[in-house]
């Protein structure tokens, strides 16, 4: 080794600085819980494509140098192709659906449905939990309309039900005033069973809408729907009936989120999106009257692909309302977006 | 059997870079902040340079595959700290 000319002691170091720098992003990323197996997925994919390299190499061997050479990059560039496909559809899941769960929330409404005459109270469906919120000027018997709030992906249902119920800021008081408030965890959620997926949530978002529809007190069914709860809430309204629908940052599909994100998610690449949630598909076979909340400002989901699931519902019966300068989570304390929300309830219900 | 050396050595080589790229790839899709995001390619570079100076190094003019392993426990402790820090 002494006698390796400087350019081979060059290209030996930089090979021991991929081998090192490959080390530490495995370990970097180990030290990450959420996305630990990952580094399995990377690793096998890795090794798959090395060893189709290695089997082409030795296959033409004997053959002419143009072909062999040609031949090997050709299976680099597809392994490089099945590396960056291998993180994007691995990834995504997280991404989509991190599984969130706020423990203090869950237990503080859990003593709060204790109480005598509590007007919070769990609800389970199978293996799925939530949480209901009765309504404050209704008698407990008497039949009222009933919002059902999916969620945006960073939320739960012990978290956002406890903050309207709370209600620290007075801002909230209108979603349960005259109406039940419903919030139920998607599956891998809280302490919801199962994992989440395109078609796991609509599932769920079926047998919540049932359940709801089911009790005495119901009189009609509201559906709410913030961000990646939107598509769950367009796909309810297409299944079921229902008095109203209220998106609040909705996207016409899967793949407007996904460009958001990373913009190449165009023709053959759509393949590796599969998270389906066609809302511009859904919303057509929506006849209940529905309003659209966008933000120009909106990080997360485009605006231009709310404006676009408003095209697709031909304007039938539905509303949209721009807010302007109003970021992803900001929509929460939005005063035009509650305002116009509980207008629309009242309007509905 | 010189070509199944050679077509072993090169294997090895584009399955370390298959693995850095995906590796690369994913902390940049994954990164909150620009020294995750930039963590392997700043490192690729920092450690190439560091071996091609310890080359030069008497001690490893000698133990020239020690490079791989100093560099190694380099990124792997910059890993930790970074993990840490961000």
């Amino acid at each position: 080794m002494n006698n390796w000319s400087f350019g081979r002691k060059a290209v030996f170091c930089v090979i021991s600085s991929v081998l090192a720098s490959s080390l530490a992003g495995i370990v970097f990323i180990l030290l990450n819980s959420r996305i630990r197996s990952l580094v399995v997925a990377v690793v096998t994919a890795s090794f798959i494509c090395a060893l189709i390299f290695f089997i082409v190499s030795q296959l033409l061997r004997d053959k002419d140098t143009k072909v062999r050479i040609t031949s090997q990059i050709a299976s680099v560039v597809v392994g490089f192709l099945v590396i960056v496909s291998t993180v994007i559809i691995n990834l995504a899941p997280f991404i989509v659906f991190p599984c969130n769960h706020n423990e203090a929330a869950y237990d503080d409404l859990t003593e709060l449905s204790k109480v005598e005459d509590s007007r919070i109270s769990e609800i389970r469906i199978d293996d799925l939990t939530g949480w209901r919120i009765s309504s404050r000027s209704a008698k407990p018997d008497q039949k009222r309309p009933v919002i059902i709030c999916f969620y945006g992906n960073g939320m739960n249902a012990s978290a956002t039900s406890l903050m309207i119920f709370k209600d620290k800021n007075g801002i909230y008081g209108d979603f349960n005033e005259n109406t039940d408030f419903v919030c139920v965890d998607y599956p891998g959620y809280g302490i919801s069973g199962g994992a989440p997926d395109s078609d796991s949530v609509k599932e769920m978002a079926l047998k919540v809408y049932d359940e709801v529809a089911s009790w005495e007190t119901t009189s009609e069914i509201i559906l709410f729907g913030y961000s990646i709860g939107t598509g769950i809430a367009t796909y309810t309204a297409s299944e079921r009936d229902a008095a109203g629908l209220i998106l609040w940052a909705p996207y016409a599909n899967a793949y407007d989120i996904f460009n958001n994100y990373l913009n190449i998610f165009y023709g053959p690449c759509r393949l590796l999106v599969r998270f389906r949630m066609d809302s511009d598909k859904y919303i057509k076979n929506v006849d209940c009257p529905v309003l659209i909340l966008a933000s120009d400002a909106d990080e997360m989901v485009p605006y231009q692909s709310s404006r676009d699931l408003f095209a697709a519902a031909d304007g039938t019966a539905a509303d949209f309302v721009s807010l302007s300068g109003i970021s992803h989570n900001a929509f929460w304390q939005d005063t035009k977006a509650l305002d116009n929300t509980y207008e629309f309830i009242g309007e509905v219900a | 059997m010189y070509d199944l050396k050679n077509n072993l050595v090169n294997s090895a080589i584009v399955l370390l870079s298959l693995i850095f790229i995906g590796m690369a790839f994913l902390l940049t899709l994954v990164a909150e902040s620009a020294a995750v995001a930039l963590l392997l390619p700043i490192l690729l570079i920092l450690l190439a340079v560091v071996g091609i100076i310890l080359t030069f190094v008497p001690f490893f003019k000698d133990h020239i595959r020690l490079i791989p392993v100093v560099d190694a426990v380099v990124g792997i402790i910059v890993a930790v700290i970074i993990h840490f820090l961000c």
